[in-house]
């Protein structure tokens, strides 16, 4: 196979929405990560990043059923693109989900798209009611970073 | 993640070891509620995270949850032992305005007040 002109590596993963597979996904992100010079900050707020999209996935797709969750990664030369992607029921209010504290599950914070779009370089959240979510979200590779 | 739990005076000390997430977060909230329902309830909870290796929204949720449980009677919670990592999550998460970080749990036992 042939990878397009600036891709470094690929990979894709599907997985059973369990909230055991969140770990996984968060790992295997990481180490594909790896592969680019990254700190261990860096991938810390990559994996963070990622264990919120899946867990998103996986409280919200499938209501009470389990589905598919889609995981991606692109890696560039100075940076890595993570496409986290279900077929589930949608997020209804994007605003309103982009909220800081708002959740429609009892009981939890509702800060997971807080924390994405504050740990990675550039997000976009995308979602159509009964069809599904992709989070796309990139970390850019940056020998300097002062003040963050 | 491994959980243990130890009464020292009035606060309930938790120490845990592993990953604190969606997945791990139930039987954290189980296991910590069965003993703030007790009949001689701890006041004061102190909170060992020097074996989380890693923290998302789900574990501070379930963290967040205990503490509004204890400060509804008056009680208070006190984190030690913050990696880099969890560190940031509970700074990016606020938590830091609700609970205070102290170096060791000698300091925290301390700051809770707690006779021991």
């Amino acid at each position: 196979m042939e990878l397009k002109q600036d891709v470094k590596n690929q990979f894709h993963l599907e997985i059973p929405s369990y909230s055991e597979n969140v770990q996984f996904a968060r790992t295997a992100v990481a180490l594909f990560a790896s592969q680019l010079e990254f700190n261990l900050d860096d991938l810390d707020d990559l994996k963070v990043a990622v264990s919120e999209a899946v867990s998103n996935a996986v409280i919200h797709a499938y209501r009470k059923t389990v589905g598919l969750v889609s995981i991606s990664g692109t890696l560039y030369d100075d940076a890595v693109e993570i496409v986290i992607e279900d077929a589930g029921c949608g997020i209804a209010d994007l605003d309103r989900a982009r909220q800081a504290t708002f959740s429609t599950a009892p009981d939890r914070m509702g800060l997971g798209l807080t924390f994405i779009e504050e740990l990675m370089d550039k997000v976009k959240i995308e979602s159509e009611a009964n069809r599904g979510t992709h989070v796309s979200m990139t970390k850019v590779l940056s020998p300097v970073k002062a003040g963050k | 993640m491994e959980l243990t739990m130890r009464r020292v005076g009035t606060s309930l000390v938790v120490a845990l070891d592993g990953e604190f997430d969606l997945h791990t977060a139930g039987d954290f909230r189980a296991e910590v509620d069965a003993v703030l329902n007790e009949d001689d309830p701890p006041q004061h909870l102190i909170l060992d995270l020097k074996e989380v290796s890693f923290v998302d929204s789900s574990g501070i949720g379930a963290i967040l949850g205990r503490y509004k449980a204890l400060a509804g009677r008056g009680g208070k919670m006190v984190v030690v032992g913050l990696t880099t990592h969890v560190r940031r999550v509970f700074e990016l998460s606020g938590m830091f305005k609700l609970m205070q970080e102290a170096q060791s749990e000698k300091d925290a036992l301390k700051a809770v007040g707690g006779s021991h």
